[in-house]
Order: C-alpha cells, then sequence, then structure tokens
C-alpha cells in the first residue's frame, strides 16, 4: 500500500467515526429548554438592571435638579442680599437690607462683634445720607439719619452691657469711628437742603454723645443720673436740657430759626 | 451524522449580533444549528454519549454567560463554539485519566455475535477508534473537524488557536499516523488469524 492509499483508506476511517450514535432526543430537548429559559432569566436581569440603571439615573437626576434648584436659590439669594445692601431708604430692597442687618446682629455673640457690626451698619446709613442729600430725596433722607441715630443707640447699649474689661477698647473704637461721622455728617449738612437740617443736627449731636463716651438720646431707662451729671445724656422728654453741640457745630435751635416752614 | 448547516458568514454574523442581544430566536436557532454537531465532535473523541451531551450542552450555556457579560464572539461563532468544545473535552480527558475509566469501551456498539456483518462492522468501527485515539489530541482534533464537521482550514486555525500553516501540517501528519495506524492494525490481524 503506497503513501496515497493510505491517506485515502484514513479518510475512509474518518468516515466510519461519524457513526456516532444520535444524542438523546429527551436530554436534548431538555438542554434546549435549560439554555432558552437561561436566556430569558438573563434578559429579565438585563432587563431588571437597565431599569435599576434609570431609578439610578432618576435619582441622580433628581438629586442634580434639587441643589441646582438649592444653588440658584442661593444664588438669587445672595444676589439680592446683595443687591439690598447697596438699597437706599425708599428703596424696595431697603426694609431687607435692615432685615439681613438684624438678622447678622442676632447671629453675633461677642460684644466686639456687635459693636463692629453697629459701626459698619451706622457707616452705612450715613453713606445713605450722603447719597440722599438733595431737596428731591429730603424725605428719605430723613429716614436714614433716624436708622443712623437708633444704630448709635443700640451701641450705646451693646457698650453698656459688655464686660468692665472690654468696655474701654470698645467705647475708643466707636468714639474713634464717630469722629468721622460728625465730620461727614457736618459736611452734608453744609450741602443739605434747610429741611434736612434738623434731622442732621440730630445725627451730629448723637455722633458727638456716642464719640465723648455717652449714649443716645432716645434711652431715658439707662440713663439713671441726672442731666446735669452726664451732659452727653438726656431723655426725649427734656429736650429743653439737652446741650447744644461743641463749638463751630450749629445746633438745632439755631436751624430752626432758619427753617420757619420746619415743625 | 449531519454536518453542520451551512451558514453564510452574513447569515452567522446577523444571528449572532441577535444573539448578543439574547434574541430568544436567534439563539434557538443557534442551539438547533450547532447542538448535534458539537455533541457528535465531542463524541468522536470522548466516546461517551452522555458526557458527550453534557458537555455540548456546556458550550452553549458558557456562550450565554459570555454574551450577556458583554464578552464572547462577535464574529466566526462557528470556531468559538468549536473551540469551547475543544477546551471542555481536554478538560474531560484529563479528568478522566486520573479516574482512569475507559468509557469509549463502554459505549462502543456491542458485538452481536449471531450477526457476522454487523460484528464485523463494529470490529472495524473499533479498529479505527483505537487507531484514531493513538493520535495527538492536536491531530484528533484538526481531523475531526475537518474532515467530520467541515470546518475551513481558517476555522480550524481560530477554534484551535493556532496558524493555518500548523493546522495544514497536523492535518497530513494526521492522516498519515491514521493510515500507518490501521495498515499496522491489519498486520496484526493477519498475523493473529495466521496463527
Amino acid at each position: 500500500m503506497n503513501e496515497q492509499e493510505r491517506l485515502d483508506r484514513a479518510k475512509n476511517a474518518l468516515e466510519r467515526l461519524s457513526s456516532a450514535p444520535a444524542p438523546d432526543p429527551l436530554r436534548e430537548a431538555s438542554a434546549r429548554r435549560r439554555f432558552l429559559e437561561q436566556a430569558a432569566r438573563l434578559r429579565t436581569g438585563v432587563r431588571a438592571a437597565r431599569q435599576t440603571n434609570r431609578g439610578r439615573l432618576t435619582i441622580w437626576l433628581r438629586g442634580g435638579i434639587a441643589i441646582s434648584l438649592i444653588v440658584l436659590a442661593l444664588g438669587a439669594m445672595t444676589g439680592v442680599a446683595s443687591a439690598a445692601d447697596y438699597a437706599v431708604p425708599g428703596d424696595l430692597l431697603y426694609p431687607l437690607d435692615l432685615s439681613i442687618e438684624e438678622l447678622r446682629l442676632s447671629l453675633a455673640r461677642h460684644p466686639e462683634d456687635l459693636v463692629a457690626l453697629l459701626l459698619a451698619f451706622a457707616d452705612e446709613r450715613l453713606q445713605e445720607v450722603e447719597q440722599l442729600n438733595s431737596p428731591e430725596t429730603e424725605q428719605q433722607m430723613e429716614i436714614a439719619l433716624e436708622a443712623y441715630e437708633q444704630t448709635l443707640i443700640d451701641l450705646a447699649l451693646v457698650l453698656d452691657s459688655a464686660e468692665e474689661t472690654d468696655q474701654q477698647a470698645l467705647t475708643e473704637m466707636r468714639a474713634q469711628a464717630l469722629s468721622v461721622h460728625e465730620q461727614r455728617l457736618l459736611v452734608v449738612r453744609q450741602e443739605a437742603p434747610e429741611q434736612a437740617w434738623p434731622g442732621l443736627d440730630r445725627a451730629i449731636e448723637a455722633s458727638q454723645k456716642g464719640r465723648d463716651g455717652g449714649r443716645g438720646n432716645n434711652d431715658p431707662e439707662k440713663t439713671p443720673g441726672p442731666p446735669e451729671d452726664k451732659p452727653g445724656n438726656s431723655s426725649p422728654g427734656q429736650p429743653e436740657k439737652t446741650p447744644g453741640p461743641p463749638e463751630g457745630v450749629p445746633n438745632e435751635s439755631s436751624h430752626k430759626t432758619k427753617t420757619p416752614g420746619k415743625p | 451524522m449531519p454536518r453542520n448547516r451551512d451558514h453564510s458568514p452574513l447569515d452567522e454574523n446577523d444571528l449572532l449580533q441577535r444573539a448578543r442581544r439574547l434574541d430568544e430566536a436567534a439563539l434557538s436557532a443557534i442551539f438547533d444549528a450547532y447542538y448535534r454537531p458539537l455533541y457528535f465532535y465531542l463524541y468522536t473523541h470522548l466516546g461517551h454519549g452522555p458526557t458527550a451531551e453534557d458537555l455540548a450542552a456546556d458550550v452553549f450555556k458558557i456562550f450565554l454567560e459570555q454574551v450577556s457579560a458583554k464578552r464572547g464572539p462577535t464574529q466566526m461563532l462557528r470556531p468559538w463554539l468549536y473551540q469551547v468544545a475543544h477546551n471542555l473535552m481536554v478538560d474531560e480527558l484529563r479528568r478522566r485519566k486520573h479516574r482512569e475509566h475507559d468509557l469509549l469501551d463502554e459505549n462502543l456498539p456491542a458485538k452481536a455475535p449471531e450477526l457476522n456483518d454487523q460484528a464485523q462492522e463494529a470490529d472495524e468501527l473499533q479498529a479505527v477508534s483505537n487507531a484514531f485515539k493513538r493520535l495527538s489530541i492536536k491531530q484528533q482534533a484538526v481531523l475531526n473537524m475537518k474532515f467530520l464537521h467541515g470546518l475551513t482550514n481558517e476555522e480550524i486555525a481560530r477554534a484551535l488557536k493556532m496558524a493555518e500553516g500548523t493546522v495544514r501540517a497536523l492535518q497530513l501528519r494526521g492522516l498519515r499516523a491514521l493510515g500507518r495506524h490501521l495498515q499496522q492494525d491489519d498486520n496484526l490481524y493477519r498475523e493473529m488469524d495466521k496463527k
């Protein structure tokens, strides 16, 4: 037998191997059923996983939206608060400005923080006064001046309640700031319309009292001593005992003579 | 033994893509097309029907696991399935070595002494099977895929992870060895008959 005959015989012999018994039809059907059941389970699993992913996506999406809304709200609030900070009496945002200041004061715990805040707010009122210094906005300027005086009264109350060890430093701090305020108010008064002089004079007086270590003139309960003992302090019910401003500063009575129409 | 149905590469790839999306019809079609060929491939090597059936079923189980994990074949499904079947078969043969079971002898067609033709047929089949078993596993696999299952050299090369040139060499050497073993057996039988 030559090589080619051996190869042909080998190929024919291989054909004989194909006469293997067919698989058991029952086992084949069972394998097919298991295969398709496994596929169905996997399909369900894939679908569930997709739904879970979608659910996760929804949760993330919701979270994202919520965070975005919070950020937007905070941004809007910050913007409004920032805008309110520049508001003057007569503006829509002015009450909000005052409310924010109240909030900041309520959050401050230490007397030095309160004093710093109140001096900053007094400075802000003073800026408003300077900004509103014109005949058209005289009424708004009056509101700013009243708010300025009120701020100085609050300042005096804070100083009264401060520890004795802190009081001196805080009083000096106030004196320095109010000294500047007084100068600025005098400048405003020089350019202000006559109708605004009374209010300006009260503010100047209050700043002088603060600078000299006294308290505001609207706190009778905190001024137990007689007016003569504390010349800087007087109750509103005793205007005649209120001393006039220092030399060089026009007092209220002198201005009243120049503003006959003003009550 | 039925040969594989002829799938054009386009059809098979289309089927495979649908199967990868766990399409039931495509999976059914793949099972129907390949279960029996894989069973026969395994049976030729293992000679044990139930084991060949179990391993053929395992091939499809592995296919599903791979596909659902976004792995497995993206093209040329047939060589991939034969590759898995071959690997399972090799593992089974290793296990069998440890167990030292000879399942082939148990499951070959039993001789029927009363029917001489059938008995002779069984003897010849036994002789071919024995000669085939004396080939190396790789030669067996190449000859099985090539002559019994009609895989192309390219497909065999993919299934066995070897070069096409290696496939051709194994094929030729395997056929030569098989022919030689069969002739040796013939000579042996002749000598025994003379005695």
